[in-house]
């Protein structure tokens, strides 16, 4: 059995030397790369609570490693979901800023405008790398749909934190609900990692007497 | 135009005929129906083109044992190893490789996969009951980041569906290892109970990866395990009367059907970010599109599994250029599971991971006919099939290439094969129910989703029985529920009782519901020994193999209730039930159930419950913790 908790802090802490030197966004001169999920994660603009305009995709997704769920201020369920991601927050270190990077999309940006989530977040202490967006309605909903929402029309923003890495194109879903160790477990999975050298080694089972 | 656009218009139950029923628009492959987006998205374009039936059917090499491992198992990490030490041992490497699907371009460069041993699927493992076995998975999948298949994760964890197996062994979601480790997996080969009736025969393993099972197996982490024992012994040939004589060696054939989708350059695609499940536009058998068959005038065994991850299959044999003419199987188990009697069916029901093994007779054909094995189910979305019956001429899987018999047909399908285990209600200590269902998005169960599996949402005492009642909530979706471990006994199904001789089947008219149950007949009185099989001149097949009593996948459609029987002894530890469309598997559509000692005496048992040939029971198990 693997030990979630050393595992994660050891790879972040790679992850941290390896990403950090990963281009930022699309605002350079050269023309972006497409990465593998840019076709289908929409480029759409977004309002950070810093009051900055970014697109969605070029700026925030590509080549990036990230966590991403939904909120709206006035829904209490949400507080709970942002509640555990502020529990998130220090298992992620160093990591979180520059290898790794949270976003929250609210689901009621007529309400939830870059002032009132910026409130929030002071509220919550979040730290650089945690970014809440707020935009068009239309685009916000584009975006759910891609990320939370399927063919039935139902909607799992509340209850879904999608993680991904689409340096690699690697993506998953964990629920909301999960313990903040089990969430900040599932970025360990996403890190790039390096090739073993020499012979495979013993992964389980562990002893039984040992396993708890 | 796509099926889809059909459907839109109301015309999808006359889809085939408006499509052209010609041998040649069957062909056409753009015309196999494909992935359905959420609204909204364009449709991804379809995968390349590739002549059907130019390929010959891949055949997973049958796996051989090493010598020793090295480093030695550690005997102190499994349940009852010292009781059931392994009598051979297997080591085998998962491998990230170029499988080619197709001769043709783009697919003749090969496709970026996932296997075992530089293939997929992974070898066939021959087991016989009695005969411990222990296989070491090395995982030398390529870390994240370094490999070219992007969408699966490189952690694995392999389950033996549907094995008796100790829960360290078990292929549980979190047990996973990292590339460049290994895991040793043991497996004792004993019946639950070490009652005979409770034996399996085709079995599969595939990776089970938390959040990742449905890209792990997609991208190939897949194979057969059969087990074999004096009866079902794999030898058409043997003198032992006890044998079943069902055909073997080369006639006794594994097929996996899959449904992939490919891009341009004939990679394989996969949208992780959909919760609805995943359709593919072509056709694999055992990860080849579209094969053709050799087959001589005689009888052969196809053990069948419906590898997934979302589609579900109605199979049909057929023959004639606009696939007019259907000829019916012979089926002898669902699920790995013996019936008592052999059934003849015109169509076999396959929801995901479910399996059967189908005796075809080709002694009916001429050689140089050509007959197709075909899917007819009509699946639009990820959630579930319409229910609708495709018309002639229905999609086409494999080609079977009949020709001249080569020696004798010396292979049997025996009158009686294996009794079906008692339900016993006096040995029930526990009755649970579970709904399943899309609650915010995500798939539940109990109204709440999977969360790491932390913490056991079941805890069943070892050495007892409990009923549990699986419902599906839903009325657009169905989910093929399955559990580890242990096998489903059918009490009911949408309230109404399941006889263990009976089959459930389906009205040909009804779309969704109008199950029908019909019952196997008894042996004829008075016969003793085991007859080759007959079925009634003036019987009519099934219209579809929907599943016998013993399963280890029930299929809720929308809105079914079923109700099942199951036994847990043995071993103690953690397992899951879960949807095996795996796309609502990583969508937490899962629950954790753990064995665990007996908090009250066991209930006593029934006198009918107890096989005539049943030996004395095992003793205890040591406890895992």
């Amino acid at each position: 059995m693997l030990h979630p908790g050393k595992i994660l802090i050891k790879a972040l802490a790679a992850a941290a030397t390896n990403l950090s030197a990963a281009p930022e966004s699309g605002h350079q001169c050269e023309p972006p790369v497409a990465g593998l999920h840019a076709a289908y994660i929409p480029n759409v603009f977004v309002h950070t609570h810093q009051d900055q305009r970014v697109r969605f995709y070029d700026d925030l997704i590509r080549q990036k490693i990230v966590l991403i769920n939904c909120l709206s201020i006035r829904d209490e369920a949400s507080c709970s979901n942002i509640e555990t991601m502020v529990q998130v927050q220090p298992l992620l270190g160093e990591a979180l800023g520059r290898s790794v990077f949270i976003y929250s999309i609210t689901t009621d940006p007529e309400h939830d405008t870059p002032a009132a989530l910026r409130a929030f977040a002071n509220k919550y202490q979040i730290r650089n790398g945690w970014l809440f967006l707020t935009g068009a309605s239309a685009d916000l909903q584009l975006l759910r749909q891609r990320l939370f929402i399927h063919s039935g029309g139902q909607d799992c923003s509340m209850h879904l934190i999608r993680y991904g890495n689409e340096a690699v194109g690697v993506w998953g879903g964990v629920p909301a609900h999960s313990t903040p160790e089990s969430i900040a477990q599932r970025l360990s999975w996403i890190m790039p990692g390096e090739r073993l050298s020499g012979p495979p080694r013993r992964g389980g089972p562990p002893p039984l007497a040992l396993e708890g | 135009m796509i099926r889809r656009d059909f459907v839109k218009l109301g015309l999808a139950a006359g889809a085939s005929t408006l499509l052209g029923s010609t041998a040649d628009a069957q062909q056409d492959n753009s015309r196999l129906q494909f992935l359905c987006l959420p609204d909204g998205l364009p449709p991804d374009p379809p995968s390349p083109k590739a002549t059907p039936f130019v390929q010959d059917l891949y055949i997973p090499p049958v796996k051989q044992p090493v010598a020793k491992l090295n480093p030695p198992p550690d005997p102190l990490a499994h349940q009852r190893y010292e009781e059931f030490s392994p009598k051979k041992f297997y080591e085998v490497r998962e491998q990230e490789f170029q499988w080619k699907y197709h001769p043709e371009p783009p697919y003749d460069k090969g496709s970026w996969s996932w296997g075992f041993d530089g293939a997929t699927p992974g070898p066939t493992y021959h087991v016989r009951y009695g005969e411990p076995i222990l296989v070491r998975r090395i995982n030398e999948l390529p870390p994240i980041g370094q490999g070219h298949v992007s969408f699966a994760m490189p952690l694995t964890t392999s389950h033996l569906h549907n094995g008796h197996t100790a829960s360290e062994s078990d292929g549980y979601p979190m047990d996973y290892i990292s590339p460049g480790h290994y895991w040793d997996h043991h497996y004792c080969c004993f019946p639950l109970g070490n009652d005979p009736r409770e034996k399996l025969t085709t079995l599969w393993y595939h990776d089970h990866m938390m959040d990742f099972t449905a890209s792990n197996v997609y991208a190939g982490l897949a194979g057969f395990l059969h087990f074999f024992d004096e009866e079902d012994s794999g030898n058409e040939n043997d003198p032992n009367p006890k044998a079943f004589r069902l055909p073997s060696g080369k006639y006794d054939v594994p097929m996996i059907l899959h449904d992939v989708r490919f891009d341009q350059t004939g990679q394989v695609v996969f949208n992780k970010l959909n919760t609805d499940g995943l359709l593919g536009d072509m056709y694999t058998v055992n990860r080849r599109i579209q094969p053709r068959f050799e087959v001589e005038r005689r009888k052969y065994r196809f053990r069948i599994l419906n590898g997934g991850p979302s589609r579900f299959y109605q199979i049909f044999l057929s023959s004639g250029e606009h696939r007019e003419k259907q000829h019916p199987f012979i089926i002898v188990t669902g699920d790995g599971n013996f019936m008592n009697r052999p059934v003849v069916a015109n169509s076999i029901y396959l929801s995901v991971a479910q399996r059967v093994d189908a005796i075809i007779d080709f002694s009916q054909f001429n050689a140089g006919d050509k007959v197709y094995l075909q899917n007819r189910l009509e699946q639009l979305s990820g959630r579930g099939p319409t229910g609708r019956i495709l018309t002639d001429p229905g999609d086409d899987m494999l080609r079977f290439d009949v020709v001249e018999l080569k020696g004798k047909d010396n292979s049997c399908v025996p009158d009686t094969l294996r009794e079906i285990p008692a339900v016993c209600l006096n040995e029930v200590k526990q009755r649970r129910t579970w709904t399943f269902d899309y609650r915010g998005g995500l798939w539940t169960v109990n109204g709440k989703p999977a969360t790491g599996l932390t913490v056991p949402d079941a805890e069943i005492e070892e050495d007892s029985a409990e009923v549990w009642t699986i419902r599906n909530e839903g009325k657009n979706w169905s989910h093929p529920i399955h559990s580890h471990f242990t096998e489903f006994l059918l009490v009911k199904v949408n309230g109404r009782p399941f006889r263990a001789t009976e089959i459930q089947t389906r009205d040909p008219q009804q779309s969704m519901r109008g199950y029908q149950f019909e019952a196997v007949d008894e042996p004829p009185a008075g016969t003793t020994a085991r007859q080759c099989f007959k079925w009634p001149a003036n019987r009519k097949p099934l219209p579809v193999f929907f599943g016998g009593a013993r399963r280890d996948i029930t299929t809720l459609l929308p809105n079914d209730e079923i109700e099942i029987f199951m036994r847990w002894k043995d071993f103690y530890g953690k397992y899951v039930m879960h949807c095996h469309n795996v796309v609502h598997e990583d969508h937490s559509m899962m629950i954790r159930w753990d064995i665990v000692p007996q908090k009250t005496p066991p209930k006593p048992g029934c006198k009918s419950a107890v096989a005539k040939k049943q030996k004395p029971a095992q003793p205890k198990p040591a406890k895992p913790k």
